[in-house]
């Protein structure tokens, strides 16, 4: 059993304590480690999404968990945030003590060289998210493709409202039942969980210029698809897209579903699970926003998660940036139970909210006669 | 039924006759019989239920809700269910009252005896101790965020340097990994280069207050020490700075508080005669008399030649004025004509509930830690009435005081639930402030001043709307 140390902790690592146990069994996070200043320091890390006590609790003593781990693990985010502004330095310190580095911060090609010659150097391994580790072949394929196998996408309504943590917890539910699963997705941390952070969803999600060639994306779209279709088997393949499907009244800009929209042109999914922040919202409501997505993706919304993260729309008005924070877990799932006399509502970070969703899903792919 | 049962304002342009739906958050342009009509209305004279013919335009403006007699039931502020979730995880900025002592006696200062002697220059300072708690009751209150603001506050804050560079220092270890904006309201006269190249280094915007030209500044702000005015002393630190860190001089802020006696080009004048000062950050305000002993007076030419002013920066916002002939005093002018409009976001129509503009969350946007520790709503609000302290550092926030405060147009409730700019509403918890205690007609008192400012924003909206589509001309915002 290797022994794990996270650091960066933030509230968008949390479901990676939850699921790297349990994807990958041979490793056990024992260290969850997070710079003073976000507060999260010596105290539960559930309190980083405001949900009832993990058990994992928070340290920032970096010095005593280098020696007491054999990988450091450092979670997707932005180098320029500076709560990520160490993860680097730490990384190479960490591989000159010989531990095992898993990276999902995006480097410069420099820093990956770099670290990749020091992890060589000191024979520990060097996994980097943000490269796939098999290339797909390249014959060429025309037009809308519909899997032989269902397709669930799993996708973020107006921002972030925990679509990772959803594909994690279907991935882990579909694989409970027996059925061999093929999750995709747009964080790197995938490929730590033997899942596919897939890298032309990376490529295009963070700033690759794929996206300026619509018919060479969807064409690799189309052969990423059918490469994992024959070389996994899969029963089910889970796909989920990080950003936003629509935007957030004038707020701010987000990419729209553009994305989404690309993919839906190649890929025609069977099953939506759409991830919204928490909002009072009425069933008729989401029935309009379901018509909506419908018309531009030609998928609506099969099921709807609702997050406890809001949206702060004065601050975020004020800063002109997406400002949110995090409720009581209860209270989405207060209004998961509102909306499910009439929606598909669910607040999947419940565990019994998962095996809902779940059976909701199944039950709606088998009613196709597709799984 | 009453002219309030519809809630909307007319206004016209020299091109437009202009409806303003409260309910829509919208304006939109109607025709001359239409205005005619809603002015009889307004006015209290006819009735928009009393037609045997309704007029077309009419019938559509009541049909896509910009004439409508739905009304709200209950005033209730948008985030007090998740008042205790923010103030537990999204607290955004803390303003460390360091000292009480200061260097000056400005007149209009509340320190200076111009609350009724409620509070006072002393010699209390802040403890070591007490800022540090400060800071990490900020970091565990701030979860939520990625960013969070510290200001230091006095009295002069510089007469406590030393605490600075210790509270600063200890952010950088207890904050890390936190991005933190400073900021310090200053008076200038003790800054050295020594104080000047730490707040470069870490990044401390300096906020320095200065009213006018030697004659105007100096009617109000001397030094405690002997009397004697301060302009001499602050123009030179200002043009020490300028010579010597010209790229921190662009960052630095004059403050500038305007005493409405005086002619307002006197004050202008100060950028002519030096014009070095054009080039920093101009913030500018009439003195705040809110809950002052001495209340303000006013020369007429002030606003006349202020409001000229104002609408050369207008003219600059739709193109039609150079910059360099703008006022600096309103350099800031074409952002808060953005902010305003941005703001004004459309609406379906009035909710049951629904809360008017005006008070932040208090505790989550700019709480003052007094130097004993309390915790005051911000530093613009009297520190000694009791309504303003929402708690200590010891026992944290109270959560039935910030209640109070969000909700505070409560206390009006009839009178807001009636008012055309009910959306507008500029007035927080401090105009309700009447010596201690919350008052509903000491908040009356400022509605006026408030529905003007939502006038003049509409004005101006309906302005560069139609210097799009009329004049087909860009504005610059």
């Amino acid at each position: 059993m290797k022994r794990v140390a996270l650091y960066p902790f933030t509230s968008d690592s949390f479901p990676l304590l939850q699921y790297l146990p349990i994807f990958c069994p041979d490793y056990q996070i024992v260290e969850v480690l997070s710079p003073l200043g976000t507060g999260f320091s010596g105290r539960d890390a559930s309190v980083s999404v405001n949900r009832s006590d993990s058990g994992m609790m928070v340290s920032s003593d970096v010095q005593k968990a280098m020696t007491n781990c054999d990988v450091l693990l450092v979670p997707y985010g932005k180098p320029d945030d500076p709560v990520f502004s160490d993860a680097c330095a730490l990384m190479k310190r960490a591989a000159e003590m010989g531990k095992d580095i898993w990276c999902g911060m995006k480097l410069t090609q420099k820093q990956t060289r770099e670290l990749s010659r020091l992890c060589r150097n000191h024979q520990v391994e060097f996994c980097y998210g943000f490269q796939e580790k098999f290339r797909w072949r390249t014959e060429n394929y025309y037009g809308n493709y519909k899997p032989s196998i269902p397709v669930v996408l799993v996708h973020n309504l107006t921002g972030e409202a925990d679509s990772f943590e959803v594909t994690l917890a279907l991935t882990q539910r579909f694989q409970k039942d027996g059925y061999r699963v093929s999750t995709l997705g747009g964080r790197p941390e995938y490929n730590f969980l033997g899942l596919h952070g897939a890298s032309l969803f990376l490529e295009t999600f963070y700033g690759n210029s794929t996206l300026k060639d619509v018919p060479l994306l969807l064409q690799m779209y189309l052969q990423y698809f059918r490469f994992i279709e024959a070389e996994e088997r899969p029963d089910v393949i889970l796909v989920n897209f990080p950003g936003a499907a629509i935007a957030n009244g004038n707020l701010f800009f987000n990419e729209s579903g553009v994305l989404i929209y690309l993919f839906t042109q190649a890929i025609r999914p069977d099953y939506a699970v759409v991830c919204t922040l928490y909002h009072e919202a009425t069933p008729t409501y989401l029935q309009v926003i379901s018509q909506e997505l419908e018309n531009r993706f030609g998928i609506g919304m099969d099921s709807t998660h609702i997050s406890n993260r809001v949206l702060h729309s004065e601050q975020s008005r004020q800063k002109n940036k997406m400002e949110t924070f995090y409720l009581p877990a209860e209270q989405a799932f207060q209004q998961a139970q509102k909306l499910k006399t009439e929606r598909a509502a669910f607040c999947a970070i419940c565990e019994e909210e998962k095996d809902e969703l779940y059976n909701h899903i199944i039950g709606s792919l088998t009613d196709y006669n597709n799984l | 039924m009453s002219s309030t049962d519809y809630l909307f304002q007319l206004f016209q342009t020299i091109n437009h006759d202009y409806l303003y739906s409260t309910g829509r958050n919208r304006i939109v342009a109607i025709t001359r019989p239409t205005y005619e009509i809603l002015q009889k209305v307004k006015q209290g004279q006819f009735s928009l239920d009393d037609f045997e013919n309704e007029p077309e335009e009419i019938r559509r403006l009541k049909e896509e809700g910009y004439l409508s007699s739905r009304h709200i039931q209950k005033i209730e502020h948008t985030y007090t269910h998740y008042l205790s979730t923010l103030l537990d995880r999204r607290m955004q900025k803390v303003t460390l009252q360091l000292t009480q002592n200061c260097n000056f006696r400005c007149s209009y200062c509340h320190y200076t005896c111009n609350d009724g002697g409620q509070r006072n220059h002393s010699n209390k300072r802040m403890p070591l101790d007490l800022a540090k708690k400060a800071i990490l009751y900020l970091r565990e209150h701030s979860i939520d965020i990625p960013e969070v603001y510290i200001g230091f506050y006095g009295g002069e804050p510089l007469l406590e340097f030393p605490m600075i560079e210790e509270i600063i220092n200890f952010v950088k270890t207890e904050m890390a990994g936190k991005t933190i904006h400073y900021t310090i309201t200053t008076n200038s006269v003790l800054i050295n280069d020594h104080i000047i190249r730490f707040f470069i280094e870490n990044d401390v915007s300096l906020v320095i207050s200065l009213d006018g030209p030697k004659e105007i500044n100096d009617k109000h702000r001397v030094f405690a020490a002997n009397g004697k005015g301060t302009f001499e002393a602050i123009i030179d630190k200002l043009q020490y700075i300028y010579q010597n860190y010209p790229d921190f001089f662009k960052q630095t802020t004059v403050n500038m508080v305007m005493d409405p006696s005086n002619d307002f080009d006197q004050i202008n004048q100060l950028f002519t005669d030096y014009p070095f000062l054009k080039k920093m950050n101009i913030s500018a305000a009439t003195i705040d008399d809110v809950g002052a002993v001495e209340k303000n007076t006013y020369q007429e030419q002030f606003f006349s030649k202020q409001y000229y002013h104002d609408f050369l920066t207008f003219l600059y916002v739709l193109n039609r004025f150079p910059n360099h002939l703008c006022s600096p005093i309103f350099s800031a002018q074409p952002s808060a004509v953005r902010k305003a409009l941005d703001d004004m976001t459309e609406r379906d129509g009035l909710s049951d509930t629904e809360s008017p503009g005006g008070p932040c969350v208090p505790g989550e946007m700019r709480l003052m830690v007094t130097v004993d520790g309390d915790f005051v709503i911000c530093e613009r609000v009297s520190e000694v009435s009791d309504p303003m302290i929402i708690g200590n550092i010891e026992t944290g926030v109270q959560f039935e005081k910030t209640y109070a405060l969000l909700n505070v147009a409560q206390l009006t409730s009839e009178q807001c639930k009636d008012c055309w700019a009910f959306f507008h509403c500029t007035l927080c918890a401090k105009y309700a402030d009447a010596n201690g205690v919350l008052s509903a007609s000491e908040r009356l008192k400022y509605c006026q001043k408030s529905r003007l400012a939502a006038f003049r924003t509409l004005r101006r909206k309906a302005l560069i709307q139609e210097a799009a589509e009329i004049y087909n001309q860009s504005v610059i915002i």
